[in-house]
């Protein structure tokens, strides 16, 4: 029995624990167990129940609502309190150390995992002690568990299989054994009740001082059952005294040994607690040297030379968990290896515990084991799982492990080695010799036989050699038949002898006197045979051996198969008789052969009573009836008639010779099945094998459905929530705007929601139809075919698609993933972005539209920091160098130094005030040369009002500003010459509404500015030339001129003066008509000038043509008067010198009369008359020029005449000219007189009327409308003339009189 | 040239020397010259008597331009005709198919004029 720690760590009062395994229906067991465990027996409650690796479990939940104790979902560790509950997480097994139970990822594959058996053998490795529970599942898991609770002094209860749901699970636990209780959950509750109260009384026992009880018990036991535990580790056994006084719910040790002697059931229980087997690896390490050394060795050997056989065959009894198992297959491998060989070796390992098996089929070994196995042989044969070892898989597929009652089943045959330790020692002798036997039956000749250490041969001693008598080895000695031996014929065979049974052996005495008269008639009667029920012997008399004889082949029990060939057909028929009917039967006599001799035998055959339990057997006699005579006939009664017996007899004989021809026949098939049944016996092994293997898968299997059902039992606590989530879903489906269509991996609708019905022409009873069978309403025919791709790919898609009705949709596909992240077909959803498209085309086009203005913009577009100490971006339209990272010195970069400040200046108050910066300045420009700018920024503000940047454009102005100083110089200039200029400039709108007037208009008109806009400044224009303005404004609105002359008033005169108005329309950039520019040019002075001038031209012709008239008659007259050419020559030219006279001073300057005196003057000095002799005397007087020119002529005609026949043609002859103005009526007239004096005298008139006097006398009147006289008087001519002195009679005086044309001129 | 022959012609010309010619050459074609008068108002007043059957009208009697004879004559149908110094652009437009002798001219042409305005006065 195996070493354990745990009575030491009893002492430090851990935590007890209560480890509770359950899976399928163990949740409904948990919750009914929790319900009805008090909260105060200070058991720590660990739960392992088998969840599913991928769910979140909420047992805890469940389980809380069950007890008032805390729950504790072991996450990562805790340390164990009283009253609390611990349970297991998913994905992860626990393990407890001292007070910690810690989790940890599951170090086993799935379907191979077994947390109950784990934390189970944790708590009884750590602990020593506690208590298991096995609750409702399936499968097998805590089997292992329990034994090694069991094992380490725990008590172990498991539900009623009857109540629970999966029985699986508790019934496995009870087929181990060890089970203290099997119960309903609500006796459960009370064992575990009592437990926690009992446990809490033999911990504070004191174990020391409990020897003599101890002692008792082992003796008792001893006296009972024959063993003899003295030599077994006192604390083990006190551990489980121990152990079991808690179960029976005894205090003290001395109640216990009392309670013990008075319940027989009480001593079997604890013996067969204490027979619990634990093996391990290579125990008794020299033993298994000793091994290597006598019989791996040289098996190895033999096989090596042997080739082509079956390999290598080993046979391990008992083998528990497996340890011895695999220790064997090591030392096999080990020794292979070492010879570098391949031989095929096969361990069988049996065992009658299920469970025990199980863990051997594991292999799966905590590292304790390295104590017993050596480093090399870890690394050689185990993998490190990390908290145990496995046996690697090597050594796992050599050992074959069976359910296999040694006692019970035929054994395996052709071994080279059996392993049977530890068996022997719990058996009867009897029982011992009969298991040698079929160790040695099973064993080939020269094979090996391993026992424990404990054991020994001895009962079999004919069959076995011993090799190597420390190390239990023993070698099958050669026997000359191998039967198979008889099993012993218990039908239940027990490891142990039933303890009631004791009683029942004989006494001493009667053995003895039996015996003596079983000899005595042993002598006495004849030779006889025992056989069972089936003809195979089963005891001989002593004396019998000379009836059988064997024949060939393999050595058989059957007595009527080696009894002398004579009798065989005789023997058979009674056995039957006997057998079968319960008849007694004695054959004839039949001659038979003994070695030469013939002797009659007889053979009495008698069934034996069959005992109870016992099947029926038959004693044979075979009674000797002495010699045969050489010569004596076979018949001696053949007297009477001879021939009809001899003729019986040989037919007889016939008969008798066919029987052995047909027994010898029957021997042959026998050999036959007996090889038959070999090859049977190996068919089975591979079956046993194959089951096995079935075994295995079953445990998966097994192992799978407990998680299965614990995952279903979950499932359906989470359905409720799963049924909220799906109405949560429906409900989101039916309320979302979003256009979601779940197709499956064969395009069939899965699941839409109500948009999509919008989209596609579908509705609820077409899901499961593919997509493509439906119409659309998106102008997107790649559909399908995308979301095919979507699928092959796995990648997710987006796309913007239209619908027909012109509706944009943001459509993204991506793979349906399942919660396992498996990919069964594609999602769609359609979000309806046609508003959000729509501004963002406008805001895109607006975007580019603002980026090309930025870009085709000739201003300077920048961006600063917040304090402007940076300058994020520059774009410089061509003007300034663009600045596209971010730039510190952008002051030093961009402005003249001597402005820096200034800007600057200006920049900090914008950035105080969070205003608009705005100021025109000095850059420098791309070319490096100074330039002017006009920049404005804006600040760009936070929510808060902080300013986050500025965002600024600046003008190029340096060609504006040039421009300026011109344009003001030019303006200037422009003002003094309208100024200046004699024209009044005005500017008016079309139809000659006036925007501005100049200075010269408002002085001359006096209207104000405001006056003369619109069409206020008709005011001044005279009346009358106000409708010929308008048309002129009407039709220069077509020929796009205005000209006109007008009257306009002088302000101060109140005088119309002339004025010519012209304006030129200033057409704009198209061509229309912005405004006219106009003057009005005093006019008035020209006009009057040329008004003069045409009629000076009038009277100029009418005057030369009328001077030629003149001229024509005088040269008419003067011919007619002239006696001679010559006279009419200096008449003519006197004449017309005279006119021209007269022209010469009219027309002297205009307006100018003829000065009168000055007049007759000339004309007579023109006469070459003296000064002297002339007189002059009248007011100084003009005359216009008709009067000038009669007067002239008149005078020149007085003079010629005077100078040629008057006074003048007298040296004292002298002319007086008088004058004078004479007032006659309305009019002044001149009166002149023209007298001459001191003329020769001759006088008279002359002959004929002259040309002077019809002047004088006919014309003055005609064209003055005067007079004229004349007389010749003898001192010379008096003449008079008078006439009316009229304004206007000179030609230039004419326009004098006013301002009126002629009439008849044209102006 | 007959034609003028007892025929009653007017005169009105200022110039004392044209207008005797005048007179004379009518005188001698046969014509009885009523005036000559040296201004209007003696040869309006003359109209009030016996009328002439055709006058030759100076434009310019020594006070200007002037044209009430000449409306008269026209109110009384009496074909007349400038004899002027004045060339057409002096004589108003209303009289503008008024037969018109511009001065200096020979007599004899001046004749056959006033012969053809007092013998086809409807010319």
């Amino acid at each position: 029995m195996g070493d354990s720690a745990a009575v030491e760590e009893a002492r430090t009062r851990p935590t007890p624990v209560c480890a509770i395994g359950a899976s399928a229906g163990g949740v409904n067991a948990l919750q009914s167990l929790f319900r009805q465990i008090p909260d105060n027996l200070g058991l720590a409650y660990v739960v392992i129940l088998h969840l599913s690796p991928d769910q979140p479990s909420v047992l805890s939940e469940v389980l809380g609502r069950c007890t008032s104790m805390q729950m504790h979902q072991v996450q990562h560790s805790s340390t164990l309190q009283p009253n609390c509950v611990y349970v297991i997480p998913p994905d992860r097994e626990l393990v407890i150390e001292a007070d910690e139970i810690t989790s940890r990822p599951f170090s086993e594959p799935r379907g191979s995992r077994a947390p109950i058996d784990m934390f189970f053998r944790s708590v009884a490795a750590a602990r020593g002690d506690g208590v298991a529970v096995v609750l409702s599942g399936s499968g097998s898991d805590g089997a292992l568990g329990v034994c090694a609770i069991k094992e380490a002094g725990g008590v172990v209860l498991v539900q009623d299989p009857g109540e629970a749901e999966f029985p699986a699970m508790p019934q496995n636990a009870i087929a181990t054994g060890v089970v203290d209780f099997v119960a309903p959950l609500g006796r459960l509750v009370e064992r575990l009740s009592d437990l926690a109260h009992s446990k809490e009384a033999v911990r504070s026992l004191d174990v020391s001082a409990s020897g003599n009880e101890l002692r008792r018990i082992i003796n008792f036991l001893r006296n009972r059952t024959g063993h003899d535990f003295t030599s077994y580790k006192r604390s083990t056994i006190m551990r489980r005294v121990l152990r079991r006084m808690q179960v029976c719910r005894i205090d003290t040790l001395a109640g216990y040994a009392d309670y013990l002697q008075a319940t027989p059931e009480e001593a079997r229980a604890l013996f067969s607690d204490l027979l619990i087997s634990v093996t391990m690896f290579f125990r008794d390490r020299r033993a298994y040297e000793a091994l290597v050394w006598h019989a791996i060795r040289p098996i190895v050997a033999d096989n090596a030379d042997r080739s082509g056989d079956e390999g290598i065959r080993a046979w391990v009894v008992g083998c528990a968990t497996g340890e011895e198992a695999y220790s064997i297959a090591m030392l096999f491998l080990e020794e292979l290896e070492r010879h570098k060989l391949h031989t095929p070796v096969q361990i069988f390992a049996t065992d009658l515990s299920e469970g025990a098996l199980a863990t051997a089929r594991e292999a799966r070994y905590p590292r304790t084991i390295e104590a017993d196995v050596s480093g090399q042989r870890l690394e050689r044969f185990f993998v490190d799982e990390g908290t145990h070892y496995r046996v690697r898989k090597e050594v796992r597929d050599l050992v074959l492990f069976a359910t296999h009652s040694v006692l019970k089943e035929p054994p395996f045959m052709r071994l080279d080695l059996v392993s049977c330790r530890n068996l022997l020692i719990y058996l009867e002798r009897g029982l011992q010799q009969q298991l040698c036997s079929v160790f040695h039956y099973a064993l080939k000749l020269g094979r090996f036989l391993f026992l424990g250490s404990a054991e020994t041969v001895d009962s079999a001693a004919d069959l076995f050699m011993p090799l190597d008598r420390e190390a239990r080895i023993y070698v099958a000695k050669p026997q000359v038949t191998q039967l198979l031996p008889i099993l012993p014929q218990f039908p239940t065979p027990d490891r142990i002898t039933d303890p009631r049974a004791v009683p029942q052996l004989a006494p001493e005495q009667i053995r003895t006197s039996s015996r003596l008269h079983a000899e005595v008639l042993e002598n006495a009667a004849p030779p006889s045979i025992l056989v069972d029920a089936n003809s195979n012997i089963v005891n001989l008399s002593p004396t019998v051996g000379r009836f059988i004889l064997h024949s060939a082949g393999p050595m058989s029990n059957l007595l009527p198969s080696i009894v002398r060939p004579e009798l065989r057909l005789d023997l058979k028929l009674a056995l039957t008789r006997a057998l079968e009917q319960g008849l007694s039967t004695t054959t004839h006599p039949t001659i038979t052969l003994f070695d030469g001799e013939r002797r009659r035998v007889a053979m009495h055959v008698v069934p034996v009573v069959a005992q109870p339990k016992t099947s029926a057997r038959a004693l044979v006699f075979f009674l000797d009836s002495g010699l045969v005579g050489a010569d004596e006939p076979e018949i001696q009664t053949g007297d009477a008639r001879p021939e009809e017996v001899r003729r019986l007899h040989a037919e007889l004989k016939a008969a008798q010779e066919a029987l052995v021809a047909s027994r010898i026949g029957h021997d042959a098939t026998i050999q036959e099945l007996r090889a038959t049944n070999e090859e049977l016996q190996s068919t089975n092994e591979e079956y046993r094998s194959t089951a096995e293997e079935l075994e295995t898968s079953r445990e998966e299997l097994q192992s799978i459905n407990e998680e299965l059902h614990t995952v279903n039992a979950e499932l359906k606590t989470k359905l409720e929530h799963l049924s909220v989530a799906h109405s949560d879903l429906q409900n989101l489906t039916a309320a979302t705007e979003i256009g979601t269509l779940f197709l499956d991996s064969e395009m069939r609708i899965k699941m839409f929601t109500p948009p999509i019905t919008e989209l596609f022409n579908i509705t609820r009873f077409d899901i499961g139809r593919p997509i493509t069978d439906f119409t659309n309403r998106l102008e997107y025919a790649a559909l399908v075919e995308e979301a095919s791709q979507v699928l092959r790919r796995l990648m997710p898609l987006e796309r913007e698609v239209q619908s027909a009705q012109g509706r944009y949709y943001v459509l993204k596909m991506r793979p349906y993933r399942t919660v396992e992240d498996r990919v069964d077909g594609v999602v769609l959803t359609f979000v309806d972005i046609t508003a959000r498209l729509k501004m963002e085309r406008a805001l895109t086009l607006s975007e580019r539209q603002f980026r090309a203005l930025i870009r085709a913009s000739s201003q300077v577009l920048y961006r600063m920091s917040a304090d402007w100490s940076e300058m994020r971006e520059l774009f410089g339209g061509g003007f300034l160098s663009n600045n596209e990272a971010p730039n510190q010195s952008w002051l030093e970069y961009y402005i003249p130094e001597e402005d820096r400040e200034r800007v600057r200046a200006v920049i900090d108050r914008a950035i105080v005030s969070k205003t608009i910066f705005d100021l025109e300045h000095r850059v420098i420009q791309a070319d490096g040369t100074i330039g002017w700018t006009h920049s404005r920024a804006i600040p760009i503000m936070d929510p808060d009002g902080n300013i986050v940047e500025w965002f600024g454009s600046a003008d190029d102005i340096t060609m504006q500003r040039r421009a300026q100083g011109a344009w003001r110089e030019s303006e200037e200039r422009l003002r003094v010459l309208i100024e200046g200029v004699p024209q009044h400039v005005w500017r008016a709108e079309n139809g000659g509404r006036w925007s501005w007037s100049s200075p010269q208009w408002r002085n001359y008109t006096g209207l104000s500015e405001a006056e003369s806009r619109g069409h206020g400044w008709l005011a001044a224009v005279h009346a009358n030339d106000r409708d010929q303005v308008m048309t002129a404004w009407h039709l220069g609105a077509s020929t796009r001129s205005f000209e006109v002359e007008c009257r306009i008033r002088h302000v101060e005169s109140s005088e119309y003066r002339w004025f010519r108005g012209r304006a030129t329309a200033v057409l704009d950039s198209v061509g229309n008509l912005s405004e006219w520019i106009g003057t009005f040019t005093d006019v008035d002075d020209l006009r009057k000038l040329q008004q003069r001038q045409e009629m000076l031209l009038a009277e100029l012709q009418h005057r030369v043509r009328n001077i030629l008239a003149v001229i024509r008659s005088v040269i008419g007259r003067t011919a007619r008067s002239s006696n001679s050419v010559s006279e009419y020559a200096l008449r003519l030219d006197g004449r017309l010198a005279s006119l021209a006279r007269t022209q010469i001073i009219l027309t002297r300057k205009p307006g100018a009369g003829a000065a009168l005196e000055t007049m007759i003057r000339e004309e007579l000095l023109a006469q070459a008359a003296q000064d002297a002799q002339i007189t002059l005397e009248g007011p100084e007087l003009s005359l216009s020029a008709k009067p000038a020119e009669v007067l002239t002529l008149a005078v020149h005609e007085l003079a010629t005449n005077a100078v040629k026949y008057g006074a003048l043609s007298h040296p004292d002859g002298s002319v007086r000219v008088r004058w004078e103005i004479e007032r006659r009526g309305e009019e002044n007239w001149l009166r002149l007189a023209w007298i001459e004096v001191g003329g020769p005298g001759k006088g008279g008139p002359p002959q004929r009327r002259g040309f002077g006097t019809e002047l004088i006398e006919q014309r003055v009147p005609y064209e003055l409308d005067g007079e004229g006289t004349l007389e010749f008087l003898p001192g010379g001519v008096h003449c008079t003339i008078t006439f009316p002195l009229r304004e206007g009679d000179s030609i230039l005086q004419t326009n004098a009189r006013s301002v009126r044309s002629p009439e008849g001129l044209n102006p | 040239m007959n034609g003028l022959a007892g025929r009653r012609v007017m005169v009105v010309e200022d110039l004392f020397y044209l207008a005797t010619e005048v007179e004379a050459a009518l005188t001698s074609a046969g014509a009885e010259v009523i005036g000559p008068f040296s201004n209007s108002g003696r040869a309006l007043r003359s109209l009030q008597g016996h009328a002439p059957d055709c006058a030759v009208l100076d434009v310019n009697l020594g006070e200007g331009a002037s044209f009430d004879l000449a409306r008269t004559l026209r109110s009384k149908s009496i074909p007349f005709l400038f004899f002027t110094g004045y060339d057409a652009s002096a004589i108003p437009t209303e009289f503008a198919h008024v037969p018109r002798i511009e001065k200096p001219v020979t007599i004899a042409h001046l004749l056959r004029a006033i012969d053809g305005c007092c013998c086809c006065p409807d010319r």
